[in-house]
């Protein structure tokens, strides 16, 4: 019969089986300690400024957006309207705000579930978002670069 | 007899490159959690106040940066100090040129320049003011966020040393 040994590579399973207890469980601990729930709903408003009229084939109520790689959240509210541009008036002495009738600005918000730590709202627990931020967002075949206004807890 | 002495306490290749392994794991571990940390001691470290200021930001964005804010680097996620003042004014621009020949500037509508100062804690370097690796001087481009706002054209205008 032969003898059992205890040899160097049993030594190693049961390094590896230590380590990924205490990985496993200090997560745990982590999660609980810090009360990070990674399901709480925030609403993203953001803008579209001077876009073309694909916007009105783009968007729908309900649409479902991707941001790099990640499930961002759905359309929940949106408006659009005449683009409104920044001109030099026709005496080119002072910038004037004028109503350009062949573009559009869109607003809306995306309704989108992650975390808000004290670093901000973070999509799936870690993507920071925040106002100011320029996203390229896709529904289906619609891709369109928004730029964040302000995320907020959902009321 | 001899020779089941020497198998049991055999000790082959495969061993050798396992250890090797578990080495290699202890050395990164302890590069990652002991020296890899900024060391610098707390005595070397001077507070400073240093300016960003922030062009061409739209007015709705104006209110997300406030002062009490955390303030992260962008590139390395990096915890950079504390918003201690934000000033907005209207964003001036290039739109002509006056009757004397100068530049004339105006405002352009819908845009706003953010001031913002941040207090950290810095180290002093013949680079610039270090602060947890990240190295600060006037001129440079800064790409900041703090938990409601994100602005990657900033540009560090002055770094005062204060009390």
């Amino acid at each position: 019969m032969k003898k059992s040994r205890f040899n160097v590579i049993d030594f190693f399973i049961i390094i590896a089986a230590v380590v990924v207890i205490v990985g496993i469980l200090s997560r745990i601990y982590i999660d609980q300690t810090t009360g990070i729930a990674y399901n709480e709903t925030a609403d993203i408003c953001f803008v579209i400024k001077s876009t073309t009229n694909s916007c009105e084939n783009g968007l729908n109520k309900g649409d479902k957006f991707t941001w790099n790689g990640s499930e961002l959240g759905s359309l929940k509210t949106f408006s659009i309207t005449e683009a409104k541009t920044v001109m030099l008036d026709n005496d080119k002495k002072a910038y004037v705000t004028v109503t350009d009738k062949e573009r559009k600005d869109v607003k809306g918000i995306i309704s989108s579930q992650g975390a808000f730590t004290d670093d901000g709202f973070m999509l799936e627990g870690s993507k920071y978002i925040g106002a100011g931020m320029h996203m390229l967002i896709q529904s289906g075949v619609y891709k369109v670069d928004v730029l964040v206004l302000s995320v907020d807890k959902a009321s | 007899m001899d020779e089941k002495k020497r198998k049991h306490f055999s000790f082959n290749i495969i061993d050798l490159v396992l250890i090797i392994i578990l080495v290699l794991i202890l050395a990164v571990l302890a590069y990652v959690f002991f020296l890899g940390k900024n060391n610098t001691k707390s005595a070397d470290l001077i507070n400073i106040e240093y300016t960003v200021q922030m062009d061409w930001i739209y007015d709705e964005l104006t209110t997300e940066i406030s002062e009490g804010d955390e303030v992260t680097e962008t590139t390395n996620i990096k915890k950079i100090g504390t918003v201690s003042s934000v000033t907005v004014k209207p964003f001036l621009t290039q739109c002509g040129i006056n009757e004397d020949g100068s530049i004339k500037y105006g405002e352009y509508p819908g845009c706003s320049n953010i001031t913002v100062k941040i207090r950290t804690k810095a180290e002093k370097t013949p680079d610039g003011y270090k602060v947890d690796g990240y190295t600060f001087t006037i001129g440079s481009n800064v790409c900041i966020r703090t938990p409601g706002f994100l602005c990657s054209g900033g540009y560090c205008t002055d770094i005062t040393e204060v009390d």
